[in-house]
């Protein structure tokens, strides 16, 4: 067995990727009073853009053939690109001050989101132009993107079974778009495009301020904790299953799109010289469609699901899990991993995800554990900080420091 | 350990901060866009103003032009005009004059220099008067200026009041200062209604209530006043303009319509000028013509009787306020000139020589002559052409702007035209840029419509070419911001004229492949 799991630890330094996942120091814990948590987060991941191209992404910068080619070269029918970043700070107590029974915590978190979910055409089209499509299709169907900034407070009860908790969100911007169905269509002399669009797309009122006054959402965050084993005090595995922000949002006079129509473009119609003087393209169609109105919708949630832990002598554990974001061009990541006990204090490990942003992803991590302190640094960019053609590049820290 | 957490928060934030502050996003891609589509006839290319379609749908073109222009400015001229008093005041012995007391009354009339014009009256738009007053009297006084002769739209005369500080110690005061003047007319005949270039003005100086006690004044005092009326916008004069000889001397102005032509040959047929008078000035003239000429690939003189031969023209006249013009007309055509060959020598430029005689008969109005600035005595060309010619290697060159914006990101490219010409006119268009010989249209020959043997379009003629632009000629187009264009067209059947008609026309389809550097900034 040890055997296996090195030699899987070994191959996955072979793969190129590495994503983020929701891993909270307080998991660990073995048994909880109060305790004070702050957790970070940052990953950026594609499904094919190496990270020479994400990199310029952030960075800024030219994005070369060589880039583009490698980029062209791992295209599937439909591909992700995106970027997340969080940071929360969290207080728990677990003693029974509410009916006697429940603690409760309180938690800030502010999360910025960036993703984009979109055809081979649709990149191949933008990247490389679309002198390659002439006389062909560029299909559009399902390509979308979004990007969001919040901040939350929630606030709830727990005990060692659960959490459940409600949350305020202050929606700072946020932009929605997805084309449902349609493309393009070039013809063989690019004399006329020929688009066929069914989408939308959604521009909130922005906000500077801490709490944006017109955009907010409410919802439920829900946490179970099942020990697996439980009658056997020797084994500590458990199944960590939960949701975040589970309700509604609502944006306020929000910049509002909505297109299902054929659009013949066939450049500036020229019916007298002194049209040659006006713009070529049709200003008038987007602002014709453009409506401000407040929309009701859900709240992006978050779900996630996660084993950890095993027999407490054992020097290795497995773990697993799955993680989804909704309305965020994330697709539904499950992983797997291992991690090791060097001894009673400090742990690394490694997992194997599939999903998210990303494709195939691998990363690592280490743990330190006494009786105050559980932090944890999860390097799942390690290798994507070094090799320019892997797909994404990340990193965690979580610290839970236990009051007495 | 909290130590340890500040460090790993300041770098999670050091990220952030980078993606805040990256630079812009570039990437080369090719991109093949549709950018015009339509068809271009004769009416959509020539104003309005310039063709009218005659009844069997072919097209006449009229050209109107403006010769020689004789307007207000040149015939009425209003100098600045200095208008003077000193005042010694009249008493051997001082004498005291309380606050708010007259001791300054004095209307006067003045003479208004016009040159050697004699008017009665004029209005202005506006004018402005500049003041210079010095006074040596021990306290302050208010002067009043009034032109009784300058009455505004309200019908009250201008009118200024200045007061004028006390001298200090046997030192004068003195202050000046500017004032509009605002649309006004003047009566320039004096107190008699009989004068002319007459205005009539009244001092009027007071002690000013500003003193507590009585001012003494003596004929030791004095009062100098400097005014001066300037920069005179005139609407309109009466009087007696005087007789005066205007000549242009041999001046030309340009036709820029044929300034791009260099070489080759047009012929044209039923061509009609009008040599329009029109004199909305009241005073008669008397015009000679001494040369009319075009000048093109050769000088060709205008041959018709009007050349060389003396024209009187009538006066216009006045019903209520209205002017009614004086209007006549010469009409020249190809049996009483040689307005063909006039015509088909391209003139770039018409040379003229023109003398008008201004009063003839001398002072016949009894100082009734009049103008107003919006009817001069013009002298136009009225051009009317059938648009039916032949054109034999017409080459035009012409030198376009063009300007890239820097953030446009293009590199190089190619423009597609694919072109049906319905016109019986075959071009050869050639492309260049400012520095380089090589064309960029490729063909550069689009073929004529297929005519019937009315020499009427049969057939549109098709054809596609490609405007190539590479890297390089890219560059200098963005340098130079210049590209040349040379145009030789040809008429289908030569030597017959053809005929244009109003159905005539081109039709296109213009797209572009382009390699663009892509910004995100």
């Amino acid at each position: 067995m040890r055997i296996i799991l090195i030699t899987i630890f070994f191959f996955q330094y072979l793969l190129i990727c590495g994503q983020l996942l929701n891993n909270s120091a307080l998991y660990y814990s073995d048994s909880l009073s109060q305790a004070i948590q702050f957790q970070g987060q940052s990953y950026i991941g594609s499904t094919h853009l190496p990270m020479s191209i994400t990199k310029v992404f952030y960075r800024g910068g030219t994005i070369d053939q060589q880039m583009k080619e490698k980029a062209a070269s791992r295209l599937n029918k439909l591909n992700r690109v995106g970027f997340e970043s969080m940071f929360n700070i969290s207080y728990f107590n677990n003693r029974p001050v509410i009916l006697k029974k429940y603690g409760f915590y309180l938690n800030a978190t502010s999360i910025a989101s960036l993703g984009a979910e979109y055809t081979d055409d649709f990149y191949l089209a933008t990247i490389d132009g679309n002198t390659a499509y002439k006389g062909e299709y560029i299909n559009l169907q399902q390509s979308g993107f979004h990007s969001r900034f919040y901040n939350s407070l929630a606030l709830g009860i727990m005990n060692n079974k659960f959490k459940l908790g409600i949350c305020y969100t202050s929606i700072q911007s946020e932009i929605n778009a997805q084309i449902y169905q349609g493309g393009i269509d070039v013809s063989a002399d690019a004399t006329q495009l020929d688009a066929n669009i069914n989408g939308y797309m959604t521009s909130s009122n922005n906000s500077s301020k801490l709490l944006n006054p017109f955009n907010w959402g409410l919802g439920l965050n829900f946490e179970i904790t099942n020990l697996i084993n439980k009658l056997d005090s020797n084994y500590n595995s458990r199944i960590i299953a939960g949701i975040n922000g589970f309700g509604v949002q609502k944006l306020t006079l929000a910049n509002y799109i909505y297109l299902d129509t054929n659009l013949v473009y066939r450049g500036a119609h020229i019916q007298n010289t002194s049209d040659f003087n006006n713009s070529i393209l049709p200003t008038n169609i987007l602002d014709s469609l453009n409506e401000n109105l407040s929309q009701l919708n859900f709240l992006p949630f978050e779900l996630y699901v996660h084993k950890i832990g095993g027999r407490k002598s054992a020097k290795i554990h497995s773990c697993y899990g799955l993680r989804y974001r909704s309305l965020s061009n994330y697709s539904v990541l499950i992983y797997a991993g291992a991690e090791y006990h060097f001894n009673k204090t400090f742990t690394m490990g490694s997992i194997v995800s599939y999903g998210g942003y990303s494709s195939l992803n691998q990363g690592i991590f280490a743990r330190y554990k006494s009786k105050r302190i559980i932090a944890g640094l999860n390097t799942n960019n390690f290798i994507g900080l070094f090799l320019k053609n892997s797909r994404g590049t990340g990193i965690n820290f979580s610290m839970c420091y236990f009051l007495k | 350990m909290l130590k340890k957490v500040c460090f790993i928060l300041l770098i999670y934030t050091t990220i952030l901060s980078c993606i805040k502050n990256r630079e812009p996003i570039n990437w080369e891609a090719n991109y093949s866009i549709p950018l015009a589509h339509g068809s271009l006839g004769v009416t959509d290319i020539i104003s309005d103003s310039l063709y009218s379609i005659n009844p069997d749908n072919t097209i006449n073109i009229h050209f109107k032009r403006n010769l020689y222009q004789l307007s207000l400015d040149s015939i009425v001229e209003l100098p600045d005009n200095q208008l003077s008093n000193v005042f010694a005041l009249p008493f051997p012995v001082a004498i005291d004059f309380n606050p708010g007391q007259t001791f300054i009354n004095q209307p006067e009339e003045q003479n208004f220099s016009i040159n050697s014009v004699e008017l009665k009256d004029f209005s202005i738009e506006s004018a402005i008067l500049n003041y210079t007053i010095t006074s040596t009297i021990q306290g302050e006084v208010i002067y009043d200026y009034t032109v009784n002769s300058a009455i505004d739209i309200n019908g009250n005369p201008f009118q200024i009041s200045i007061v004028v500080p006390a001298a200090q110690n046997g030192i004068s005061s003195q202050i000046s200062g500017t004032i509009n003047i605002p649309a006004s007319n003047w009566n320039l005949e004096g107190s008699s209604g009989n004068e002319i270039n007459t205005i009539l003005t009244t001092v009027n100086v007071k002690v000013s209530e500003n003193n507590l006690l009585p001012i003494s004044v003596s004929n030791l005092d004095t009062l100098y006043i400097d005014n001066e009326i300037k920069a005179i916008v005139p609407i309109s004069a009466r009087g007696y303009f005087g007789e005066e000889i205007f000549q242009t001397g041999l001046d030309t102005t340009k036709l820029d319509f044929l300034n791009s032509i260099v070489s080759g040959s047009i012929g044209l047929s039923n061509i009609e000028m009008n040599l329009i008078t029109n004199n909305g000035i009241g005073t008669d003239f008397r015009m000679l013509i001494n040369s009319l000429s075009s000048q093109g690939n050769n000088d060709i003189d205008l041959n018709h009787s009007i050349i060389g031969q003396t024209q009187n023209i009538n006066r216009a006249y006045k019903v209520g306020n209205s002017i009614i013009t004086s209007e006549s007309n010469q009409l020249i055509n190809s049996s009483n000139s040689n307005i063909n060959a006039f015509l088909e020598n391209l003139p770039s430029d018409l040379g003229y020589d023109i003398m008008v005689e201004l009063n003839p008969l001398g002072n016949v109005s009894g100082h009734n002559d009049f103008i107003h600035k919006d009817f001069p005595l013009n002298l136009d060309i009225d051009l009317t052409t059938p648009l039916a010619f032949n054109s034999n290697q017409l080459t035009i060159i012409d030198t376009i702007d063009i300007d890239f914006p820097d953030s446009s990101g293009v590199n190089y490219g190619s423009l597609y035209l694919e072109l049906t010409n319905g016109f019986p006119l075959e071009a050869e268009i050639l492309i260049s840029t400012l520095n380089s010989p090589s064309q960029l249209l490729d063909p550069a020959l689009i073929s004529g419509a297929t005519l019937n043997s009315n020499n009427i379009v049969n057939t549109p003629t098709v054809s596609s070419h490609v405007l190539n632009v590479s890297a390089e000629s890219m560059e200098e187009m963005k340098t130079s911001k210049k590209i040349i264009i040379s145009a030789i067209f040809n008429t289908l059947s030569q030597p017959q004229l053809v005929d244009f008609y109003d159905y005539y026309n081109l039709s296109f389809k213009i797209s572009a492949d382009f390699n663009t550097t892509v910004t995100v900034p």
